[in-house]
């Protein structure tokens, strides 16, 4: 069903992750992401996955949830892997058929591309399974606040990303619940042609719409009547901090560049 | 009397295996009998909205069976889209579900989707939109420009018009003002009257229920906890009041005056009997 989509979508489990810094969080996802395509070995890869794994253990956020999500995507993975497989003509040939010839750089990059996708998928979301949407774009209206210098409306940017991501939940609860009124009434949304699967969204997207209209005066109504008025002078309620957890999360995040820096340098690289 | 739907232990839970795993139906068997008004119960939560889907196969129960007329209704996908027509399901504010440009399309939805002749469509169209109390004059008005309670009739004449035999309305009176309540009370006592089908109503009104039910069923967190008819449930009021529900108003100060010694019998649940009644001890003095 359409409320089984778990990526974006957040998990209270109050775990050392959730405690963290949404901040550093966010920081140390895209030194993350750096790292995992500057690995060049499979010691690299290696630290990489034990990493990530061991992130995946610390949310506290069950596996069979998390894998679900990358269920999803298992075919990108398995197409661009099969793409490497078959073009890159580096290193030893292993086999050789035909036209098509696979070589020991083709396995390797082929392993590697799936292992950091995976990965990428993971760690980015983690940030979202660990972190409230609202948490998350206060977080980010924050490191981006330098730009409110070159008058980039970064409040506007955060708040409209919030009220976004606030309202993704609402209408896709919304739209099971139209299409569950409208199926009540004999519509068929997986039968017939093409062209009467299109007609048939027509009695869920007109009520989603007009809906989505009406709920978004009534916001702005409401955002009003609490006096909101752009972010100038607008004070906290919750002030960021950063604490221990965030030095241990720096720390392992600083190792593991090392350490992959160093592998790059003392072993050979395989891609 | 014979049963038109029954449930047999069935069980749904939402969103299985995520942390926000909710039971929301757990063992629930219930008869739902020919020709009836049905009045289905419970504090808010308590899984009416999700048992009401189950029994036009919207939602397919974990474990359990659904039977209407003794056959399984999730047997293929073909009896689960056939029963839709069979029983007709309006939801709580079905006004947010319309769409069409005039009332008479929005109301002809259904029966288009049964396949009818269109002469049929059309007589079904007239006939349900003046029977919710709509005059013919709005079958060209958009439906977006009518009033609030108007959109509630449109919405119940477009499931009306599929002619279904057991019709569930999720609490039709919600969020209306009291004539507007009233009217809607009528409607479907007239529609079980005139039609002789079962009507099954979802309600948070014990005064309501007392009115129109012929039968009640109570639910309690994801179970069936009382079946039976108006005296059978409002007689047990200390439950009821466990469970966070209550009995009629009237109900209570009948209940108070007996305790004071006045000469009143039990089992008063709608105003109109109150009054008789008190009349009676007026007069008798
Ligand atoms: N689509 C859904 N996804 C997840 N949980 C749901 C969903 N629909 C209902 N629930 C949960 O299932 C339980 C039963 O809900 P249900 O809507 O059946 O209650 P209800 O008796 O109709 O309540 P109300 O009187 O407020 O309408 C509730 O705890 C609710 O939070
Ligand atoms: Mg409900």
């Amino acid at each position: 069903m359409i409320r089984d989509i778990t990526i974006g979508q957040y998990f209270p489990t109050g775990s050392f992750l959730h405690k963290l810094d949404p901040r550093s969080k966010i920081i140390l996802v895209l030194c993350y992401l750096v790292l995992i395509f500057a690995c060049r070995n499979f010691f690299g890869l290696g630290l990489i996955v034990t990493l990530t794994l061991l992130f995946v253990a610390v949310s506290k956020v069950s596996f069979k949830l998390i894998f679900k999500g990358l269920k999803s995507i298992v075919l990108i993975i398995i197409f661009t892997s099969l793409l490497q497989l078959f073009y890159n003509d580096k290193g030893d040939i292993l086999l050789e058929f035909w036209k098509i010839k696979i070589t020991t750089g083709g396995v390797f990059t082929a392993i590697f591309m799936a292992v950091r996708i995976c990965c990428l998928i993971l760690v980015s979301s983690l940030l979202t399974y660990t972190t409230s949407p609202t948490l998350l774009t206060d977080a980010i209206e924050r490191l981006l606040s330098p730009l409110n210098k070159i008058h980039v409306p970064v409040h506007t940017l955060a708040m409209m990303m919030t009220i976004a991501l606030r309202f993704i939940p609402t209408l896709i609860e919304e739209i099971d619940h139209i299409m569950s009124a409208q199926k009540a009434r004999g519509a068929s949304l997986d039968t017939g042609s093409l062209t009467e699967r299109a007609k048939a969204l027509i009695p869920i997207f007109v009520p989603l719409f007009i809906n989505s209209f009406r709920r978004a005066f009534d916001l702005a109504f409401a955002m009003e009547c609490r006096c909101y008025h752009g972010g100038a002078g607008r004070t906290r309620l919750r002030v960021m901090k950063l604490g221990y957890r965030d030095a241990i999360a720096f720390a392992v995040t600083t190792i593991a560049i090392v350490g992959v820096i160093l592998f790059n340098i003392f072993f050979k690289s395989v891609i | 009397m014979s049963v038109v739907i029954k449930t047999e232990n069935i069980s749904y839970i939402y969103g299985e295996g995520t942390p926000f795993e909710i039971r929301a139906l757990d063992d629930v068997s219930v008869n739902i009998e020919s020709s009836k008004i049905v009045a289905l119960i419970g504090h808010t939560g308590s899984g009416k909205s999700t048992l009401i889907q189950h029994l036009n196969a919207l939602l397919k129960p974990d474990s359990g069976r659904v039977l209407f007329d003794n056959k399984d209704i999730n047997e293929s996908k073909k009896t689960a889209y056939d029963i839709k027509f069979k029983v007709g399901l309006c939801f709580q504010y079905p006004e947010y579900q319309l769409f069409e440009s005039t009332v008479f399309e929005d109301i002809a939805f259904g029966p288009k989707n049964m396949k009818l002749p269109k002469e049929e469509i059309e007589k079904r169209v007239i006939r349900s939109c003046r029977f919710v109390g709509l005059g013919d004059q709005f079958l060209n008005k958009s439906p977006f420009d009518l009033s609030g309670g108007e959109k509630r009739r449109v919405a119940i004449a477009g499931i009306i018009a599929m002619e279904p035999e057991v019709l569930i309305l999720d609490e039709p009176t919600a969020g209306l003002d009291p004539q507007g309540k009233e009217q809607i009370k009528r409607l479907i006592v007239d529609y079980a009257k005139k039609t002789g089908r079962t009507v099954i109503i979802v309600s948070h009104s014990m005064e309501d229920v007392a009115e129109i039910a012929e039968k009640i069923i109570v639910m309690n967190k994801a179970k069936v906890s009382m079946c039976g008819t108006v005296d059978e449930v409002f007689s047990r009021a200390d439950e009821l009041i466990a469970m966070s529900l209550n009995i009629p108003q009237v109900t209570y100060i009948c209940n108070e005056l007996r305790n004071q010694g006045y000469d009143i019998p039990a089992g008063i649940y709608t105003f109109d009997a109150a009054v008789a009644v008190l009349t009676k001890l007026g007069k008798g003095k």
